[in-house]
């Protein structure tokens, strides 16, 4: 192209301006008549209007630019109301949008709203086309698909999705803590498989299928989000169709090649996502660009058995079959790739979920006869349940019934659930339901279970329930009730002693109808786990004294949030301990909960230490109140006692009483380290933290603690070695990354240091602490500037009235060595009654502020000896 | 934007062009030493991503708009030439390495995978915009703005100070000048 004058430029971008502004068919005119014999113009003119009209290199590069600079973006929606939702929390983004856990003020549930990046749906014929595609992809509906609820656009232009708010953890979170067993790994490529079968016979690819958009549910059921969203975001700027949009590492060849797709792309990925569920590692390190660069130049993905011996040669020759380069060598269909891994034996139960296929009759997913019923499930809270189960179980004195009426072996019996809907026909359905309990039930050890066929014998009920469990020799019945208005489902189960007709328990469980074996199933297991809790696991002295089933699935679910120890986790276990309460008022490890949830939010800054600890103790004084025989209510008054009256012998003494009740509870030992290592009694404190970990080997946070104990030892060799642990198994470990950037400033690795805590705040919520151990570090390493200016964001938080750590400003000012402020903030530290404070004898950070007479008299006011 | 880069009134200091541009310096710097790490193929689990630095960077001046040191649009714009630059920057080197006979480095970081398996056309539209700039800097902006940082037109009017029809009508040019240029 010849370099125009500006003159010249000028012309061409009027006329082609004024052409645009007409429609299509006009603009030839338009241009002819403004170029009024000009053929280098016209011609010019015309060029650029074909390549307007056209799709270019830039488009093309575009869809790949465009999730990237919509990374860069984020605009703070929280607290606004957007039609009927109220905007509550971000819990997730990436490149296709950002999600809010949002709460819809009409329905009064929670809900998940997506966003789309702004750029997407700036012009108007793209946001046309995303509507028209997105009702296309409301229209599925599956057990294993995450549903759109409605497509809505905020005043603002913003457009969103509204999807129901699962529990649970997506794969790539389950595929970070360590590899999946065999079978679930297969199960989760069978639901993922069932869902895409049905939206392939639709014509709908998904596009984008990895693990960070298959969630598991807390009940164990897959569900595959972002249906269709890449294909809907495939539109680039002027709405015509782009490259490719997904995500690189999961793209099939023909993908990754802008090639036109079918349904055979979607089973690529779900190869990759099997292959990286068994190994946590991806087949292809280099995703994209290796498909790119061609078969002949690429190594093949170390084999599945090299890295996972256990799996066998068959399901290997599965994975490298979906792996195949070409579509044709692969699957062609879901439905083939679902039936061959079936055939395989593999799949959980636990996660089978809905079924495609009619299959009851030669399910090969069904257990080994004999197998406990506890199989392993997919979502973490039961998985957690199932640990403290087993733990329960295998404590001693275990085997005392709780249920006391009966001394002979627990029997049960149970009765055809009655269909109470309002036509009754849910007969089948209820039928299906007994049938289930009565399986589930009868793979429980220490359970005898009367057989079916003498259940169903009393459909008719024409006996009393003591006369009916007589007769079937058994000491307990189970019956059960369903009611059905629309598609909501309410079974009622309750639990009765045959010696006295009294009820022991009942408890109603509410469902959406839908796949009918995957909701028989949830059902019996959800009553069959009740049960357990009722029948076989209680002991008189457990934490489990005849728990309400729903408070103690809350308690585990608020367990689980807790253990990972952020803000939001935090609030999160918080409101399921307190709704544990309220379907339990008397059941003392709730109240443990809440102590603890509070502890946390105190600890680490989330919430002012005024507020979070007397609540804490509180709650741990009632769990005392209610069962005096628990471990861990003495811990967390120890821990109140150590970190908000910074009282060292009495919070000791209660870390004594703690290990003496129960030495088995981990994070008893793991506190009295905090103590100990505050004292600067750092061997026994070493010692204690390792006990915590031998008791929960895979808590995170006990094995980071110990690098924190070395760390204010001095010992930073030793501290650096057990962080390069935790991140061996999570490189973004809050926890690890702060602490490892404190070691790593001691050390002098200074931009190293600053790394981790930048990448701390990119990855961890904007706490207090956060911004401020980033502060510190730059500080340190002499960037005064980015200091203060961070210093500055957080002090402005006072004005929001948002909890400012003292402590933490404190050492930004002493870094950068301003005595007066370190010591001014300090003793705000000292009024806001800082747990840091206990940390003032043994904190490096403190090194040359120690020589002013101010500070030993703070630190022996507060700390006497 | 109704915040100017001055605000007398609450007594609080504005960020001098300079200050940005330092800030924006340091970044640029730790997302050059992040590349070439990558090109080398070193274990860089310890530095952050591309788009999260770049990102960490957006939020912190972000944040501080919110105390009106400077508009939120001045700050997307720097986003999107540092976005511009480290692709680019890391197409280039890519492209040497290739020529050169090297091995393919791993990168897990999206950012620099794309630009890796994008290099030819990355350097190809760096080398059109500097064409482009001669003939129209105003267009070459527009098109950094709204290609490197995903800005809707309205943001890009806010950046430039130019109406959105204005935005809209030079966008409509330069694509279809950009993607007749790239295809020649």
């Amino acid at each position: 192209m010849p370099t125009p004058s500006d003159d010249r430029w000028r012309q061409i971008e009027t006329v082609f301006a004024a052409a645009l502004a007409h429609p299509p068919s006009e603009r030839e005119a338009i241009v002819d008549s403004a170029c009024s014999g000009d053929a280098e113009l016209s011609a010019e003119v015309h060029a650029l209007l074909a390549a307007h009209d056209g799709n270019g290199k830039l488009d093309r590069l575009g869809a790949q630019v465009a999730p990237l600079a919509a990374a860069l973006r984020v605009v703070p929606l929280e607290g606004r109301l957007v039609g009927r939702f109220r905007i509550e929390s971000r819990i997730g983004g990436g490149g296709m949008g950002v999600v809010y856990r949002a709460h819809d003020e009409q329905l009064g549930r929670p809900i998940a709203l997506k966003f789309l990046q702004a750029h997407l749906v700036s012009d108007a014929v793209a946001t046309e086309r995303f509507r028209l595609e997105a009702r296309t992809v409301a229209a599925l509906e599956h057990p294993n698909i995450c549903t759109v609820h409605e497509i809505g656009q905020t005043d603002d232009g913003l457009l969103y999705l509204a999807m129901p708010l699962y529990e649970g953890e997506t794969v790539q979170a389950r595929i970070a803590r360590e590899p999946l067993p065999v079978g679930q790994a297969v199960g989760i490529a069978v639901q993922v498989l069932r869902a895409l079968a049905q939206a392939h016979g639709r014509g709908i690819i998904h596009r984008d299928v990895k693990p960070s958009n298959v969630l598991i549910t807390a009940d164990g059921l897959v569900k595959l989000l972002d249906f269709g969203i890449a294909k809907l975001l495939d539109v680039n700027l002027t709405g015509s169709i782009a490259g490719p949009v997904g995500t690189l590492a999961y793209m099939s060849p023909e993908q990754a090649l802008g090639k036109p797709l079918d349904a055979r792309t979607d089973l690529w990925s779900v190869g990759v996502m099997l292959y990286e569920m068994l190994t946590a590692q991806r087949p292809y390190v280099h995703g994209l660009a290796a498909a790119m660069t061609g078969a002949s130049q690429q190594p093949l993905p170390e084999s599945l058995r090299v890295l996972r011996p256990e799996v066998s040669a068959e399901l290997d020759a599965v994975v490298v079959r979906a792996l195949a380069r070409r579509a044709e060598d692969r699957f062609q269909t879901a439905a083939d790739f679902e039936r061959v891994l079936l055939g395989l034996g593999l799949a959980d139960t636990g996660l089978t979920g809905a079924q495609s296929t009619p299959p009851r009759t030669a399910d090969p997913a069904a257990p080994p006869p004999g197998a406990r019923w506890l199989r392993p499930v997919a979502s973490v809270g039961a998985l957690i349940g199932a640990a403290l189960l087993f733990w329960v179980l295998s404590r001693p004195g275990a085997s005392a019934p709780v249920v006391s009426s009966a001394s002979a072996a627990r029997s049960v019996a149970v009765l055809p659930v009655v269909d109470q809907s309002e036509r009754r026909d849910q007969q089948y359905f209820a039928d299906g339901l007994t049938e289930e309990v009565i399986s589930t039930l009868s793979r429980v050890d220490g359970l005898k279970v009367a057989s079916s066929t003498s259940s169903f014998a009393y459909r008719t009920r024409s006996k009393d329930i003591r006369a009916i469990g007589q007769e079937l020799g058994v000491s307990y019945i189970v019956e059960g009730s369903l009611q059905r208005v629309g598609d909501q489902l309410r079974i009622t189960a309750r639990l009765v002693s045959v010696d006295d007709g009294m009820q022991i328990w009942a408890q109603p469980f509410r469902r959406t109808a839908g796949d009918a074996f995957a909701l028989q199933q949830d059902i019996a297991e959800a009553i069959a786990r009740a049960l357990q809790v009722k029948l076989v696991v209680g002991r008189a002295d457990s934490l489990d004294v005849r728990p309400d089933a729903t408070a103690y699935d809350l308690y585990l679910k608020g367990r689980y949030a807790w253990a990972t120890r952020t803000e939001a986790s935090a609030r999160l276990a918080l409101r399921f301990f307190e709704q544990a309460i309220e379907n339990d008022s008397l059941y003392a490890p709730a109240y443990v909960g809440v102590a603890d949830a509070n502890a946390a939010l105190g600890f680490y800054d989330y919430l002012e230490p005024g507020k979070a600890f007397p609540r804490a103790e509180a709650a741990a004084r009632r769990a005392i109140a209610l069962d005096g025989r628990l471990a861990e209510p003495h811990s967390t008054l120890g821990y109140v006692h150590l970190y908000y009256h910074w009282d060292l012998k009495r919070g000791e003494a209660e870390f004594k009483r703690a290990i003496e009740l129960n030495d088995d509870y981990a994070i008893g030992h793991q506190w009295y380290a905090n103590l100990l290592m505050s004292d600067g009694r750092f061997d026994e404190a070493v010692r204690e933290m390792r006990r915590a970990q031998q008791r929960d080997p895979v808590s995170p946070t006990a094995i980071a603690a110990e690098g924190w104990v070395h760390y204010y030892a001095g010992d930073y060799a030793s501290a650096m070695q057990v962080f390069q642990r935790v991140f061996g198994f999570n490189p973004n470990y809050t926890l690890a990354l702060n602490w490892a950037g404190l070691t790593l400033l001691e050390m002098d690795s200074l931009p190293q240091a600053i790394a981790l805590h930048r990448r701390l705040l990119a990855t961890a919520d904007s706490s207090g602490l956060n911004i401020a151990t980033l502060a510190r570090s730059l500080a340190v390493a002499g960037q005064r500037l980015e200091a203060l200016r961070l210093l500055d964001i957080l002090v402005s938080r006072d004005a929001a009235k948002r909890y400012v750590p003292a402590y933490e400003v404190a050492k930004v000012y002493a870094a950068i060595e301003r005595g007066d402020d370190a010591l001014a903030w300090l003793e705000k530290a000292r009024t806001q009654r800082s747990h840091s404070i206990v940390y003032l004898k043994v904190d490096p950070a403190w090194r040359w502020l120690r020589r002013d007479p101010r500070f030993s008299t703070l630190v022996d006011a507060v700390l006497p000896q | 934007m109704s915040e100017s880069h001055s605000s007398p009134t609450d007594g609080r200091r504005t960020a001098s062009p300079a200050e940005l541009q330092s800030l924006y310096a340091d970044m640029y710097d730790e997302l050059r030493v992040l590349a070439h790490r990558q090109l080398r193929g070193e274990r860089t689990e310890h530095t952050l991503g591309t788009t999260a630095l770049v990102h960490e960077a957006y939020l912190k001046l972000a944040a501080l708009d919110r105390m009106r040191w400077v508009n939120q649009a001045h700050v997307l714009g720097s986003a999107a030439t540092a976005m511009r630059r480290i692709l680019v920057d890391y197409a280039v080197a890519r492209r040497a390495e290739k020529r050169g006979g090297g091995i393919e480095p791993a990168t897990l970081d999206d950012a620099l995978a794309m630009a890796a398996s994008r290099s030819e056309e990355l350097i190809a539209l760096d080398e059109a915009l500097l064409r482009l700039a001669e003939r129209d800097t105003r267009l070459a902006r527009v098109v950094e703005c709204r290609f490197f940082g995903g800005m809707s037109i309205e943001e890009t009017a806010d950046v430039m100070d130019l109406s959105p029809a204005t935005v809209k009508r030079d966008w409509a040019m330069a694509r279809a000048w950009l993607n007749r240029e790239m295809d020649a």
